[in-house]
């Protein structure tokens, strides 16, 4: 059984826009990315355009959006990129 | 080896880490905040990053340099935090037996981290408000 939230780690942009440098959703029943940033947008809509930009990672690697969910992994959003 | 600091970045140590006698050129990229963009009166700089990717990227464009350019040594280093006008944001350091991929590798070193690392940087200006620069999607492969 899964833990009742997945924490998602929003930076740059997001963190702005949200508000909070860690969101908690409802652990996505079918363990998706896709399901868990639908949640995402319905309680922080303004973050609604930025997603689709965002690579997804999980600890230090960047995983597709069609990586599955396991239990202990929190998900980190990567906006767009532009240090230097 | 530091690749990101919070603290103001010591080009000197850099130069000492990547002493070489082998090589005759030493280029040297530093990135400093200016004072305007768009034709708007920039304060400061906050930039952040997501460690754990952003460190092992930066290794890995050190790397890739070295073995794309054959030059001998590369060293990166990004500052993190909120910076003032003239701050040093990031420091690229390449040493080749000659110039011509010295200064090849150390545009391909800027560029690509650029690019390619988790770093985000907002652009407070003097009437208040503040924007995160534009950027470049990551991929997922």
């Amino acid at each position: 059984m899964q833990a009742a939230n997945l924490r998602i780690h929003c930076l740059g942009i997001l963190q702005s826009q949200t508000g909070q440098a860690i969101c908690e959703i409802d652990w996505p029943q079918d363990n998706s990315i896709e399901t868990a940033l639908a949640a995402l947008v319905e309680v922080h809509p303004s973050v609604a355009n930025e997603l689709p930009r965002c690579a997804c990672a999980i600890g230090d690697e960047i995983v597709p959006r069609s990586y599955q969910l396991q239990a202990g992994d929190e998900l980190v959003l990567l906006p767009p990129v532009g240090g230097g | 080896m530091t690749t990101l600091s919070n603290q103001p970045l010591d080009l000197d140590s850099l130069l000492a880490e990547t002493e070489d006698d082998s090589a005759g050129a030493l280029v040297v990229f530093s990135g400093t905040i200016r004072n305007h963009h768009d034709n708007k009166s920039v304060e400061r700089l906050s930039y952040t990053a997501y460690e754990p990717i952003a460190k092992k990227a930066i290794a890995e464009i050190e790397q890739e340099v070295k073995d794309i350019f054959g030059v001998t040594q590369c060293r990166i280093i990004h500052r993190i935090g909120d910076l003032e006008i003239g701050d040093i944001a990031i420091h690229c350091v390449v040493r080749s037996a000659h110039r011509g991929e010295a200064f090849e590798a150390a545009k391909y070193a800027i560029d690509t981290t650029k690019s390619r690392v988790p770093i985000w940087k907002e652009e407070h200006y003097s009437d208040g408000t503040s924007v995160f620069r534009e950027g470049t999607p990551l991929k997922a492969d």
